[in-house]
């Protein structure tokens, strides 16, 4: 912990009595007595941490979770062509997609959309579970984890532009049309809700049981 | 999201490629350097530069008014 700028007994904004502003960064001193209030810059609300950050972020992901099992289950695609419909969920396009030539195609749809989203469930309980506990080992892991499943929350998104744009595309009546099924809205609400979980998820809260260790010790 | 969805819109034009011919077309290779160009445009941005100046215009008005806004140090 010895190699970035910040250690553990770094002076903290909370420390020293200031707000941050997550909009433009500026740190400025509460109303006395205040523990929130508006930005003097931009105008936003800044408080000391992000307000209910853990019970929030947990109804969240319990939400993501409960929506990630329809989105697997569900077919996510309607075909439709002379022959009669068909209906596929995710892993059955993934598994569609598979062929010699379209195999890496095959790959990037299973990552985006069948391992990131469980890697963000996994990770952000992970951090929410730690942090509950005040747990102060793996700092800089954890915030790494952190800002991993902040940065590749939107790549899930990929399956919910295929199945549209096919669809969107695929619009030959009577011959052939593809059209959204079930699934597609519970992923996206799986993407949504594992982003805004992110979102509402305060990483200062990482650092916060050291920084109060630190602080007992002087 | 740009680059996500171009993502999705390259997988989908493959996946229809099974079904019929794919020509692409003109946009979609500029919508392609248009990623690049918009993640280079923000990577080279620097929003602190610019809450500087807006930083600077404040204090005046703080000078201005001194009770109006709260104290804050940068």
């Amino acid at each position: 912990m010895t190699d970035g700028a910040l250690t553990a007994g770094a002076v903290t904004a909370m420390r020293a009595g200031m707000l941050r502003c997550e909009g433009c960064g500026l740190l400025s001193y509460p109303e006395p007595g205040e523990h929130e209030g508006r930005c003097p810059r931009c105008g936003g609300a800044v408080e000391l941490r992000k307000r209910d950050s853990l019970q929030r972020t947990w109804a969240l992901l319990i939400a993501a979770a409960a929506c990630y099992v329809p989105a697997n289950v569900l077919p996510v695609l309607t075909t439709t062509t002379a022959a009669g419909s068909e209906s596929d969920t995710i892993l059955e396009g993934v598994v569609l997609l598979w062929s010699p030539t379209g195999w890496p195609l095959s790959l990037i749809v299973l990552f985006a959309s069948v391992m990131i989203p469980c890697a963000k469930i996994a990770g952000l309980g992970y951090l929410l579970v730690t942090v509950g506990r005040g747990s102060i080992q793996n700092n800089d892991q954890r915030t790494r984890l952190y800002r991993i499943v902040e940065l590749v929350g939107r790549w899930s998104m990929v399956d919910v532009f295929v199945d549209t744009f096919t669809a969107a595309l695929v619009q030959l009546q009577p011959l052939m049309a593809v059209s959204p099924a079930p699934g597609l809205f519970f992923f996206a609400a799986v993407v949504v809700l594992t982003m805004l979980a992110a979102e509402s998820f305060d990483p200062r809260l990482i650092w916060d049981p050291a920084s109060a260790v630190e602080a007992a010790h002087g | 999201m740009l680059e996500v969805m171009m993502l999705g819109v390259l997988v989908a034009l493959i996946k229809i490629a099974d079904y019929a011919k794919v020509i692409p077309g003109l946009a979609l290779f500029v919508l392609g350097a248009l990623i690049f160009v918009l993640a280079a445009m923000q990577a080279s941005f620097d929003p602190r530069e610019v809450w500087a100046r807006i930083e600077w215009d404040e204090r005046r008005a703080r000078r201005a008014e001194p009770s109006a806004l709260p104290v804050h140090s940068t």
